[in-house]
């Protein structure tokens, strides 16, 4: 696999922002449009692409930069925080309660049947935007510690940024289902 | 005719619902062509003549030099039709296109076809009874499931030569204007154009004679012509799109010359030809007439006459429809108000609201790790509005309403999408410099996996060119292959999906276990997809064909009886409609019971009356063992429009409580 920092010509650092990697990605994508590039597919432009995509993201970020950074497979089994499992246990109930609302609205098919429904449909969307909201904190709360991670790996020390990975990837797991079911509960209205 | 070189010119064509048009960059600037009338707008409605009857028609319609007739047997038209003249299923008559077909829409209301787009790409199993009802033409099955348009006397025809006809015509326009041959072409659909919908619309234009050098969806498009001339460094803007059958919203950046699309949502069946239909339908009952006991001829007739007055309800606040001898005898007129108008049209409205919200939604999720949480006013700097339809006062009132945000109305709605066309057909043939476009994926792509899910491969909203892969191995020693189904969607369960087809993913022999073989899924700039498969252990490639598919249907039938509910399982279609019915009034009768209690003392006296005697109509009906259909839907389609009113009622008072939550 290609190095997706060197991809889009970027240094290979955690902390390189989302500006600069919007800019580098927008400026080499004219360069490597094929509409405009008649010696290119859209093969580069797809890598770029996806180099963006993940390197945009936390998760893909620290996933990609301890990839690089050493070869030790990433270990199966982290533990949570405590904070994790709390968190795992409010996003359950919430993504419960908003398949339970979108099912029976899916059901319905007069105007008034749904609008029987509007209570549970808005307070369910509340719910899920308010641990959107905690996905979103805890997300900050790791990305915080990014610059720490870059100075204990000149130390050979990966430890917490594995430990970080992780959870982010929980995080991301947990924040594309709530925003799938933010976006069927709309869908439902 | 006598032609020039063309010089790898590429032109842009919007091919609408309603109307299409032609467009190209000429020193510099995007212009829309005209045809040898100066007409620029190509109503999208195209007439087949019966064999033998293209002299007699030129008499009967009077116009013989207006007539843009193709007639195979002459031969001088060759150019007209290209591939189609030589189509099998191409009688010996020819073909009318745009205003002629309009006017010989009287003489030929079987083989007039308006609207096709609604149907281009679609499989005859996937519409609806209620849609089958609702188009302008009559279809039936073709043998391989797909569907085709019945012209009466003349036969059958696909969508896709439907469709050619029109785009033939456009190529006419394009070399009598530009005085040189024209084969490259740039062609926008609607964004949520599924992958069938695109190949129909692709192989359309290649039987027309058209290299397609671009399928652009047209939102973007209309974000091209509005953002080409902007000076503006960074803008966002979101292109509210309603034509006469589809609905798209797309959000997208524009900066430093990269237009960057976000996010798209739409429908594509959606759009002003449904309000047109609910104005029509009004009309009958103001008329005290049925739907059903009128033929095709004469509703299209109200259609029209139904469209004319929405048409004019945009500067007028009331207007008249007249039917003159409508039925041989009687005449009618009816008076409209746009207040009436704004009413029907609402439902349509509120529909794209949600999907609206959804594209802002799913723009804002995508940004959540950049641009931290934003309101939909804060996310736009401009909302455009392209298609006919964003021509009534009523859509930009509720647009400012929902968004916050006043709405652009500098492009010309009919012809922005054209323009973009142009634009992106000037960039790919370098006449325009220093832009270049990044679409989306408007629908997920995924495979089938155990238990009939749909796993994503590549999720919707993922900036295209992309790839993205799959690792698959063999579940027994030496097995071959293995059949993956391709799916294109958002539902969870994968018979709900649209089914591109099939692949086959070739194993090299073994263990369980010990193939790898990734395969890799690729969607290029015109959004089409491809897919590679790679032997990890020989290291070698191949093009997996996408099957049809055609070769499945059998397969379906039986997965339907043996998962799918009751309702859908029935070959018959009153059956289907009949258990639609019922189920509607088992649901509305408990549920105005329930609507009555809670917010009943709400409502006017007559307004709680009314409710009641529909409620007792529906009920009534329903207890019967074999009610009469057309009876008990317009008692449910009765109630259900008297409790409108309640519907919004409880709504609200939902909002409410979630903003003031009682105390």
């Amino acid at each position: 696999m290609d190095n997706l920092f060197k991809m889009l010509h970027l240094p290979h650092s955690l902390t390189v922002s989302a500006g600069e990697i919007d800019d580098a990605w927008r400026s080499l994508s004219q360069k490597y449009h094929p509409d405009v590039n008649a010696s290119v597919n859209g093969d580069q432009l797809a890598d770029l692409n996806k180099a963006r995509e993940t390197l945009l993201k936390p998760v893909g970020r620290l996933g990609e930069w301890l990839r690089l950074k050493c070869d030790d497979p990433p270990s199966r089994n982290a533990a949570l925080s405590e904070d994790l499992m709390l968190l795992f246990a409010s996003v359950g109930d919430a993504l419960r309660q908003a398949d339970a609302v979108i099912e029976a609205m899916k059901k319905a098919q007069s105007a008034l049947a749904k609008s029987l429904l509007a209570p549970q449909v808005i307070t369910s969307q509340m719910a899920i935007q308010t641990q959107l909201g905690k996905i979103m904190a805890q997300n900050n709360r790791i990305e915080a510690a990014f610059p720490q991670f870059e100075g204990a790996a000149e130390n050979s020390d990966f430890q917490a940024a594995r430990a970080a990975l992780g959870e982010l990837k929980f995080l991301d797991k947990w924040q594309r289902e709530c925003q799938h079911r933010l976006l069927e509960l709309i869908a439902a209205e | 005719m006598s032609k020039g070189e063309s010089n790898g010119l590429i032109v842009g064509i919007d091919l609408g619902t309603t109307n299409s048009l032609i467009s190209v960059v000429d020193s510099g600037f995007p212009i829309v062509l005209a045809d040898h009338e100066g007409r620029r707008l190509l109503p999208s409605v195209v007439t087949f003549l019966p064999g033998g009857e293209v002299s007699r028609i030129q008499i009967d319609v009077g116009q013989v030099s207006d007539l843009p007739v193709a007639a195979s047997s002459g031969g001088q038209s060759s150019i007209q039709f290209g591939l189609l003249r030589e189509s099998e299923t191409c009688p010996t008559g020819g073909v009318l296109v745009g205003e002629p077909a309009i006017r010989s829409q009287a003489l030929y209301p079987k083989s007039t076809i308006s609207s096709i787009k609604r149907v281009m790409g679609r499989r005859y199993s996937e519409l609806t009874a209620e849609e089958i009802a609702e188009l302008p033409f009559s279809v039936s099955e073709a043998a391989d499931g797909s569907l085709l348009v019945d012209l009466g006397q003349i036969g059958q025809k696909s969508p896709e030569e439907v469709s050619a006809a029109i785009l033939a015509q456009l190529k006419v326009t394009a070399e009598e204007a530009l005085e040189c041959s024209v084969d490259r072409v740039v062609i926008t659909v609607p964004a949520y154009f599924g992958h069938r919908q695109r190949e129909a619309t692709r192989r359309a234009a290649e039987m027309a004679g058209w290299q397609v050098e671009r399928i652009l969806n047209e939102p973007t498009a209309a974000a091209l012509a509005y953002g080409l001339n902007q000076s503006d460094d960074v803008q966002r803007v979101a292109v509210y799109d309603l034509g006469g059958g589809t609905f798209d919203l797309s959000i997208l950046e524009l900066r430093d010359g990269v237009f960057e699309v976000i996010a798209t949502a739409g429908d594509t069946r959606l759009g002003g030809d449904d309000i047109d239909l609910a104005l029509s339908n009004w009309l009958l009952l103001e008329m005290g007439l049925k739907v059903e006991n009128l033929s095709r001829d004469q509703r299209t007739k109200v259609l029209a006459a139904a469209r004319r007055a929405k048409e004019s309800l945009s500067t007028l606040e009331k207007t008249s429809i007249e039917l003159p001898f409508f039925d041989g005898a009687s005449s009618f007129s009816v008076e409209v108000t746009r207040e009436k108008l704004e009413s029907i049209a609402q439902p349509f409205l509120e529909r794209t609201r949600v999907i609206s919200k959804k594209a802002f939604l799913e723009a804002e999720h995508k940004g959540l790790n950049r641009v931290q949480s934003s309101t939909v006013q804060g996310t736009i700097d401009q909302l455009i509005l392209v298609g006919g339809s964003t021509r009534m006062p009523l859509v930009q009132r509720r647009l400012e309403e929902w968004f916050g945000i006043k709405p652009n109305l500098t492009q010309h709605p009919d012809e922005a999408i054209a323009i973009g066309a142009g634009i992106q057909a000037g960039i790919m043939c370098g006449r325009v410099r220093q832009v270049v476009l990044l679409d989306v994926v408007p629908l997920s792509l995924g495979i089938e996996t155990i238990g009939g899910l749909m796993n994503v491969i590549i999720p919707r909203n993922t900036t295209i060119p992309c790839k993205a892969g799959e690792l698959f191995t063999n579940g027994v020693s030496n097995q071959a292959s293995m059949a993956v189904r391709v799916l294109q969607g958002e539902r969870e369960m994968a018979r709900d999906n649209w089914r591109l087809g099939e692949i086959t993913v070739p194993f090299s022999p073994g263990p369980k276990g010990s193939a790898r073989v990734g395969v890799q899924f690729e969607i290029d700039e015109n959004g089409m997809l491809t897919v590679l498969s790679r032997d990890t252990h020989t290291g070698t490639d191949h093009l997996l064909k996408i099957e049809s598919a055609a070769v499945d249907v059998n397969d379906d039938a039986v997965e339907q009886m043996v998962t799918e509910s009751i309702e859908h399982a029935f070959e018959d279609m009153n059956n289907r409609i009949l258990t639609e019915t019922r189920m509607k009034s088992d649901e509305l009768l408990p549920a105005v019971e329930t609507a009555l209690q809670l917010v009943g003392d709400q409502l006017p006296i007559d307004g709680r009356e009314k409710i009641e005697a529909a409620a007792a109509r529906v009920k009534a009906l329903s207890q019967l063992a074999n009610p009469p259909l057309e009876q008990l839907k317009a008692a449910n389609a009765e109630l259900d429009e008297n409790t409108q009113n309640l519907a919004a009622i409880l709504v609200e008072m939902a909002m409410d409580r979630a903003l003031n939550p009682p105390t």
